[in-house]
């Protein structure tokens, strides 16, 4: 009796180890992505709102509505950190979060399914695919709120998810409560949340409105961190995009009305009216499901749902719920239109979805899961054995993609590009950026970097007016001193000195059209009295462009390794750089070029024409100028790629 | 909370391994090319994967001063200086490593840019400005807009700790039926950080 009983303490013993050793999967899959990550991040700065958050972060400032007081402050907490730069540091909370999200998705597939070690694998297999999906992994990696905003929506599913299985708890309403005032702090899709939540309370109704009034309490202490703004704005601080003083600047900058019908408050009317647009919803989805997933994972998608209502009602409805107000509705409110283009691809369909991606991926763990059940069930011990090593192995292949479109281990490009605009400009010029890609960066570099502080960095916000915003360049007590002519409103003086320059070509649409021209400069454009004298700029012209051509960096735009689209279009806005100098250093006995381009600012582009003669003494760059505009094709875009 | 931890840990220690290695790498990179400007910007790479207590940190900055010397324009010299001073200043945390250096450079920036502002035809400046831009630059480069490191250190942490507060009062206040020990300290954790966040906000 004494040796049966032993025996069987042994056999038990033996499958705990295993089973421990099957769970001892997730650490390293987690190790490794970490480690992916970690060495894929942007080694100064991202693009696009990275610079601006950056900035927001380390100068507790306000960056573009609607603020996302919360992310700043933990970027500030995080910009304490003894190691590598302040750009890498923020970059970081991405990791966290994503990782954070990652774990989370692990434990809904893993409490959703039977809670044995086939629902550890098929949970580590959702980890995996979501970590190495395009989107997910991109978003990962750069200073940017997204996977703050997919952790708290997961952590509210999650929430869900207890309540359904270990039954109600007044805790969790309140912690919900609580997160969902948070997440009015971040991105707001994050909000949309309280729809499926609220469809799930009503399960449980009677409890629901029982702890109605302390969950509100809950929340409005969650919302409260947007106090931030206020605070802030009532001070002179390092950054404010759009400062908050009084309660309509706070509701204009929270409730993003400066967005007009794509604010927090209209935007969601939108899913309400106009039915069709449904259908370019469910289509450009599905696009980013393919891109992201390809079209095999929708099988187990399938399965995942026929499990979630073979599991419970109430957790099918729950969690479908949540995936459709993140995809379907959510695509019709900013993603509805018929053929997106690169921009929205990248802006949003890049974006806003990665809280629906994870979603998907639980979904598609438990499609996963119920194929184990099938092995389980018919006694195939073989596939039950070796089917969860593929499936983990699987989703590990997208790595060498990843590795080849995502990676940013080495893109110095926002970074370098805005240094050499900055070091080609003459001591105490005016430097006019439009559009957030410069602009951002521009601010990092200004602000954060403190390089080249006698340059007064504008922002244009539209290009038809001369309505300056002046973050680079204050206090201004101190910059009247070097910019009388500019403070004074005398701009055709500081062109006449040579010290005005932008990014912007000027065509007719720009207030300065008549007064003032535009003439390529490195990598901007200098502006010049139109009455100025052709011979004395050329002069000129050859002069600096041979001072500042030890500058010229080209080696960045050829090894970035990333497709990320404002890095490509940075290194192709750097073009104009190669023809200026090859310009200064051209011979008469040279063959002409004309080089007769549009840059496009929006709606409306400028002209860029210029001739040069190409000889041996300047061919080089014209082989640099080919050579960065083949690596930084725009079509390189991963997402924009099938739509070409 | 160990998988927080373990999380931190990690993340933590690939960041470091990363850092280490680019520097290694960017150092040598720097002393491989002839061409000075591109060493200063491989020395100001490795420089801004700072990490505490590495030999490679001070080896950039030496690298970047020796390039400056060898520089013939002042303008070059400008970019240098001016190169090594950001870089500092990127790699800042709750102390500026090196800080001494942006000291030292501050002059030296203010007197090139006001050169090089009196040197620049199109200006019409003459000696007798050169005080007075000098000045200007000077006021600048001086001018730190940061928020107090020590108030914004109080707000962050104390946003932090009224969040937990929060979490701590849910969890392990309002059970059933309810702590009230747990409760009452939740409450004041959250009371007095909550505070302490307003203040360090207004303050910062």
């Amino acid at each position: 009796m004494l040796i049966r009983h032993t025996a069987l303490f042994k056999l038990v013993d033996l499958n705990a180890r295993l089973n421990n050793l099957k769970r001892a999967g997730l650490l390293p899959a987690l190790a490794f992505i970490v480690f992916v990550y970690i060495f894929s991040l942007p080694p100064i700065l991202s693009t696009g709102d990275g610079g601006e958050l950056i900035t927001a972060s380390y100068g507790l400032g306000t960056p573009h509505p609607s603020g996302y007081p919360l992310y700043v402050q933990l970027g500030k907490f995080i910009s304490f950190l003894p190691l590598g730069n302040i750009g890498i540091r923020v970059e970081l909370l991405s990791v966290f979060f994503s990782i954070f999200t990652l774990y989370l998705v692990y434990f809904t597939v893993y409490k959703a399914s039977d809670r044995n070690s086939m629902g550890y694998s098929s949970a580590v297999f959702s980890v995996i695919l979501l970590a190495f999906s395009y989107s997910f992994f991109g978003q990962s990696i750069v200073a940017k709120f997204y996977t703050q905003n997919a952790f708290f929506v997961m952590l509210l599913i999650f929430s869900g998810i207890h309540i359904v299985i270990n039954g109600y708890d007044r805790r969790i309403q309140y912690f919900a409560s609580l997160i969902l005032g948070l997440t009015l702090s971040g991105h707001h899709t994050g909000f949309m949340m309280i729809v499926p939540l609220f469809i799930l309370y009503l399960f449980y109704l009677r409890e629901f409105l029982k702890n109605l009034p302390l969950s509100i309490l809950f929340f409005i202490s969650g919302f409260s961190v947007n106090l931030y703004l206020y605070l802030r704005g009532l001070k002179e601080n390092l950054f404010s995009m759009i400062p908050v003083s009084d309660w309509n600047s706070f509701l204009n900058v929270f409730l993003r009305k400066t967005y007009g019908t794509s604010s927090s408050v209209d935007l969601p009317a939108y899913g309400f009216v106009d039915f069709s647009g449904y259908f370019y919803a469910f289509k450009n989805y599905m696009y980013l499901i393919q891109k992201n997933f390809t079209f095999f994972s929708i099988p187990f998608f399938i399965l995942g749902l026929i499990w979630l209502f073979k599991k419970s009602k109430k957790l099918f409805i729950f969690i479908l719920l949540s995936f459709m107000v993140y995809s379907i509705f959510l695509a019709k409110l900013t993603f509805s239109v018929p053929e997106p283009d690169s921009h929205t691809l990248y802006v949003t369909g890049h974006q806003y979805f990665i809280p629906s991606f994870a979603i998907y991926c639980v979904i598609i763990g438990l499609g996963i899961y119920f194929i184990y059940t099938f092995f389980e069930k018919f006694n195939l011990e073989l596939l039950k054995k070796t089917v969860p090593v593929l499936a983990i192995l699987f989703p590990l292949l997208m790595i060498f993609d990843r590795l080849t479109d995502q990676h940013q281990g080495s893109n110095y490009v926002p970074y370098s590009h805005t240094k050499e605009i900055f070091t080609s400009l003459p001591v105490a010029s005016i430097y006019m950026t439009y559009g957030d890609n410069h602009a951002f960066q521009a601010w990092y570099l200004k602000l954060v970097g403190r390089y080249r502080e006698d340059i007064c960095h504008i922002t244009l916000d539209d290009y038809r007016t001369m309505l300056w915003a002046l973050q680079g360049c204050k206090p201004y007590k101190f910059y009247r001193g070097l910019f009388p002519e500019f403070f004074g409103g005398d701009l055709i003086d500081l062109a006449e000195k040579k010290r005005y320059y932008s990014i912007i070509a000027i065509s007719e649409k720009h207030p300065l059209y008549n007064v003032v021209e535009s003439q390529p400069y490195f990598y901007s454009f200098i502006y010049l009295p139109k009455v100025s004298d052709k011979k004395d700029f050329m002069e000129f012209f050859n002069k600096r462009m041979n001072t500042i051509e030890s500058f010229l960096n080209y080696e960045d735009c050829l090894t970035h390794r990333t497709d990320d689209s404002f890095t490509l279009q940075l290194c192709r806005f750097s073009l104009i750089g190669y023809i200026s100098i090859a310009k200064a250093n051209e011979t008469p006995e040279g063959k002409e070029i004309v080089f007769d381009q549009a840059i496009s600012y929006g709606d409306w582009t400028a002209p860029f024409k210029i001739k040069v003669k190409v000889g041996y003494e300047n061919e080089k760059y014209i082989n640099i100028y080919y050579a960065v505009k083949k690596y930084n094709d725009l079509n390189k875009f991963y997402l924009y790629e099938g739509k070409k | 909370m160990r998988k927080i931890v373990f999380v931190v840990v990690l993340v933590m220690f690939f960041l470091v391994m990363r850092a280490f290695i680019s520097q290694y790498d960017l150092i040598e990179k720097a002393k491989r090319v002839e061409n000075p400007v591109s060493a200063v910007k491989y020395y100001e790479r490795a420089l801004l994967f700072y990490v505490p207590f590495s030999p490679f940190n001070k080896e950039a900055i030496e690298g970047i001063l020796d390039r400056c010397k060898t520089l013939k324009e002042s303008e070059h010299k400008l970019y240098c200086y001016e190169t090594l001073r950001s870089s500092l200043y990127q790699i800042r945390n709750f102390y500026i490593p090196y800080k001494y250096e942006i000291k030292t450079l501050n002059p030296l920036i203010a007197e090139l840019k006001t050169e090089e502002m009196i040197k620049w035809k199109y200006n019409s400046l003459s000696e007798k400005d050169r005080q007075s831009i000098y000045n200007y630059h000077m006021e600048i480069l001086k001018y730190d807009g940061s928020p107090s490191m020590l108030w914004s250190l109080v707000s962050v942490f104390s946003l932090c700790g009224w969040i937990v507060s929060l979490i701590f009062i849910i969890f392990k206040g309002l059970t059933t039926p309810i702590n009230k020990k747990n409760l009452f300290a939740g409450l004041a954790g959250y009371f007095i950080f909550f505070g302490l966040w307003l203040l360090g906000l207004w303050m910062a």
